[in-house]
């Protein structure tokens, strides 16, 4: 049967299996009902890794604008200060464009102007435009600045005690066990959903890991891709004319994004990752609705993401 | 837990058979011993397993249980606990196994368990299997010694269920002529049980909400009851302002409340409350949707051609069919389409469901069009055979082209006199004739050609083209692949059960197992279902039904047996056709 191995991205999720049931409800109300279309799906559970303990099944990460201010924890940054000059530099850089430390126009709680309407007309977007409450933007941030830092300088974390990690090198073999699992018994297409910094994860795999399995297909929803920080800092380096993992996805690659996503700056990727100098990624801008835009249930229950994954999918 | 004990159950079962035919294996007697065991020394953990058994649609299972319970019975020395022994019977309730209720009852009270809760749950279930007088007599018994022992609350229970048992009585009677003089009183009679108990305490709204609702239809169908029954207004205006002034409503209020307004005329608000009812709750089950359902369709009359009622009724049937073990029975298909259709595109209706049970209208809608394809099969003289549907001949072979074919069993229709000798037999297909009752139930169609066919005994499937066009809007997508075994997912069969003319049904069946070329579900399907075409939970066609069984034989390798209703994977025969035609 056909597979789909999924991904997560920043903070901390429910159990894996909550989390793996939540995302394939939010494609049913999109229109794809997985199982129903005979399709086996298994996640790739990393939070474990940077979290002491799951966070609750119902903690609003993904769904409820309301409950967004406890569910996203202020990160300490402390950790930066110990980092050597290179990871501090990229740290300061990454902050900078990430724009968390830049003050509120008014207060912590300053919500930007709703941009239902006019959201077409922003294609320059800046930090300043995502609809979120100033604090909540400036928790996602720091959440992403310290999973993309650990993850691509490999930075040793213990997230309970008695256990630790090299980020990378453990997140790269959660990554390519499951694949190598779910490659056993297919028949089909085999796809990888990544959301979020999972999409940093699976490029990363995909691109560098010598015995990484190879896929069907490639999709990756709400992807901070796109940012120079991230994609300059994949090793070994390599040129945007030849950034597709070619060797690893034999099929398409589609990336779902939202403009006033916050996580998914620079959200069109095809001129960044092109295949022998063309731009072959498909972009596919989607809305989701109210101010949490990087939510992965809402960008689960667009129709548009849906049929592209149907499509890889061979359904 | 649940999988664990459903495996041990499986065990009990087999071993249980084994031992009463004599086959007994010491593993065997073991298990047997041990489920008599649990039945005599603690009975709560007897009611657990059996509620697992009911639970998961097992009727072999708890046919085995509720038999073991009864061999048991008969030895004991002192009746069997009343709290246990009214469970047993409230869990068969719940899942409508009535004839059970009355195997286990007639027990129960002739080794001593006779308190009126167990008499009163007979009585009942007598009820549901439409002996009337049989259960009138049970209750008049039970209604004499309620008032000698003063047991009150038995008492209106009982009363209750006469009135019910007299409506039903009315019910049937009243159908196209008007009912007599001694039908019209039990009519009358009904209302009096009702109300009696309302009257006394009105706590009882159920009784109150009942006779109402008779008080109506006694008006409706232009019927003169006795002077000082109650007002239908005022007391549907008194249950509607008790329940709004409850703290705390329970899914029946809703209910209540919408059977209320409907009296008030004020379908808006009855719409409302059934909203309410039909939202998801963990506590309502498909045979509670399907009694509110038929409440409104046989008692309160209401009509699928007036918008305000259709749309009260497709709430009802959206609910029941998305419940597990779902059961809608659609008499004018064609007129429930379009109402259901109009609702769809009607966007204040579309707000008034919110986002999510908009998605699940859409979802049910789809399935009614689904029922425009299905067709019944017929021989000369108008018996239904069973049943069919249309497909896009280009969809089984490019060859056949776009124009629509019908397939069903080959021991339906075939010209192989194999076929037509066996039972049950098939009908040459020069005597066939074909309506689709969701298109034009007046109209007939003969059958030009068998194209292709397949003996019962390998993919049991006939394909005919027709004599005349027949136009289909919305062609069957084809599932390309069957669906994932998870213990989750379902499948709908649409068909003609009992060969019956001027209906069909849409039943909802867990999904067991499939093994090319077949797919095994546990489903209520009867018989005149062989040839409907079965559908994955995207309305997408997965399969041919084409048998059910007690006994069938388990797939991939499993041993043993299940009840269980099969189909054909509609790819295989797909891959037969083409590799037949080439």
């Amino acid at each position: 049967m056909p597979h789909v191995t999924f991904i997560h991205g920043i903070a901390n999720k429910p159990p894996k299996e909550k989390l793996l049931e939540n995302w394939e409800a939010h494609l049913a109300q999109g229109g794809l009902d997985l199982a129903t279309n005979g399709v086996s799906t298994s996640m790739v559970y990393w939070a474990d890794v940077m979290y002491a303990e799951p966070a609750a099944p119902d903690a609003n990460f993904e769904s409820v604008e309301e409950g967004l201010g406890t569910a996203w924890m202020d990160e300490d940054l402390a950790w930066i200060d110990d980092l050597p000059d290179e990871e501090k530099a990229f740290v300061e850089s990454f902050r900078e464009k990430l724009r968390f430390d830049k003050k509120s126009p008014e207060s912590d709680d300053y919500t930007p102007p709703d941009f239902e309407g006019n959201e077409n007309e922003l294609e320059a977007l800046t930090f300043e435009a995502i609809p979120l409450p100033w604090f909540i933007k400036r928790r996602v941030m720091k959440a992403l600045l310290k999973d993309v830092h650990h993850y691509l300088f490999n930075a040793k974390f213990s997230p309970r005690p008695g256990e630790k990690y090299q980020v990378q090198d453990h997140i790269r073999q959660l990554f390519v066990d499951q694949l190598k699992e779910d490659t056993a018994n297919l028949e089909g297409p085999h796809v990888v959903v990544s959301h979020s910094m999972g999409t940093v994860i699976s490029y990363d795999c995909l691109k560098n890991v010598a015995d990484c399995p190879p896929i069907s297909a490639y999709m990756t929803v709400g992807c901070p891709l796109g940012i120079s920080e991230v994609h300059d800092n994949f090793k070994p380096d390599y040129d945007k004319r030849d950034a597709f993992p070619s060797d690893k996805v034999a099929g398409d690659w589609v990336n779902v994004y939202d403009r006033l996503d916050p996580v998914a700056f620079d959200a069109r990727i095809a001129n960044d990752y092109q295949k022998d100098g063309n731009k072959v990624v498909i972009d596919q801008r989607v809305h989701n609705s109210g101010k949490w835009r990087h939510s992965s249930y809402k960008y689960y229950g667009q129709q548009d993401l849906c049929n592209h994954l149907k499509k890889l999918l061979e359904l | 837990m649940v999988q664990k004990i459903k495996g041990l159950l499986d065990e009990i079962g087999t071993a249980a058979r084994a031992y009463n035919a004599g086959e007994v294996e010491s593993a065997s007697d073991r298990l047997v011993k041990q489920i008599r065991e649990n039945i005599a020394t603690h009975p709560k953990g007897f009611v657990k397993e059996l509620g697992v058994a009911i639970g998961t649609f097992d009727r072999q299972r708890s046919d085995d249980l509720c038999g073991e319970l009864a061999v048991h019975l008969r030895t004991r020395a002192k009746p069997y606990p009343f709290a246990e022994s009214e469970s047993i019977l409230g869990i068969l309730r719940r899942k409508r196994y009535f004839d059970q209720i009355i195997k286990v009852a007639d027990v129960l009270i002739q080794t001593g368990q006779d308190e009126p809760g167990i008499r009163r749950q007979y009585a009942q279930a007598l009820l549901d299997l439409g002996h009337i007088t049989a259960s009138l007599d049970v209750l008049q018994v039970l209604e004499q010694d309620c008032l000698e022992t003063n047991n009150i609350a038995e008492l209106a229970e009982a009363r209750g269920l006469k009135g019910r048992a007299r409506k039903q009585i009315y019910m049937d009677a009243a159908t196209d002529k008007r009912p007599g003089t001694m039908i019209r009183q039990q009519l009358e009679d009904a209302v009096l049980d009702y109300a009696g108990v309302y009257r006394k305490k009105k706590d009882h709204i159920w009784h109150g909400i009942n006779a109402v609702a008779l008080l109506e239809r006694a008006k409706r169908d232009k019927i003169s009851l006795a002077k000082g029954l109650p007002d239908a207004t005022a007391t549907a205006t008194a249950i509607l302002k008790q329940i709004t002034s409850k703290k705390k409503s329970d899914l029946w209020d809703y209910a209540t409340a919408g059977e209320a307004c409907l009296a008030l005329k004020d379908y808006s608000q009855a719409f409302e409350w059934m909203l309410r009812y039909t939202q998801k709750n963990k506590d309502a089950d498909a045979f509670e949707y399907a009694s509110t359902l038929r409440q409104f369709e046989e008692v309160w009359k209401l009509d699928d051609s007036k918008k305000e009622h259709a749309k009260i009724l497709h709430l009802l049937r959206e609910a029941l069919l998305r419940q597990e073990g779902g059961r809608v029975e659609i008499e004018n298909p064609a007129q429930n389409l379009i109402t259901a259709t109009a609702l769809e595109a009607d966007k204040q209706f579309e707000q008034i469901l919110g986002k999510d049970r908009y998605k699940t209208f859409q979802w049910y809608r789809k399935g009614l069009d689904r029922a425009s394809g299905v067709a019944q099969i017929r021989d000369r003289s108008g018996n239904g055979h069973g049943s069919g549907f249309l497909i896009r001949g280009a969809d089984l072979h490019q060859g056949i082209g776009q124009k629509c074919v019908v397939v069903t069993n080959a021991h339906v229709v075939s010209d192989d006199l194999a076929e037509q000798n066996s039972i049950p037999a098939a009908l040459p297909a020069d005597e066939v004739r074909i309506r689709f009752e969701a298109k034009d139930s007046n109209k007939e169609f003969e059958v030009d050609q068998i194209l292709f066919s397949s003996p019962r005994s390998e993919l049991d499937c006939t394909i005919l083209s027709l004599k005349s066009h027949i136009v289909h809007e919305n062609p069957y997508p084809i599932a390309k692949r069957l669906p994932l075994v998870d213990k989750n997912q379902r499948v709908y069969v649409i068909g003609h059960p009992r060969g019956g003319g001027l209906s069909y049904s849409i039943d909802d069946n867990l999904l067991l197992d499939h093994e090319r070329p077949v797919v095994h579900y546990r489903a209520p399907t009867e018989g005149g279902s062989s040839g409907s075409p079965v559908f994955n939970q995207d309305w997408d066609l997965v399969a041919l039904h084409h048998a059910g069984g007690m006994n069938m034989k388990k797939l991939n390798g499993k041993a043993g047996t299940y009840p269980a209703n099969e189909g054909i994977y509609f790819q295989s025969i797909r891959d037969a056709v083409v590799a037949k035609l080439g």
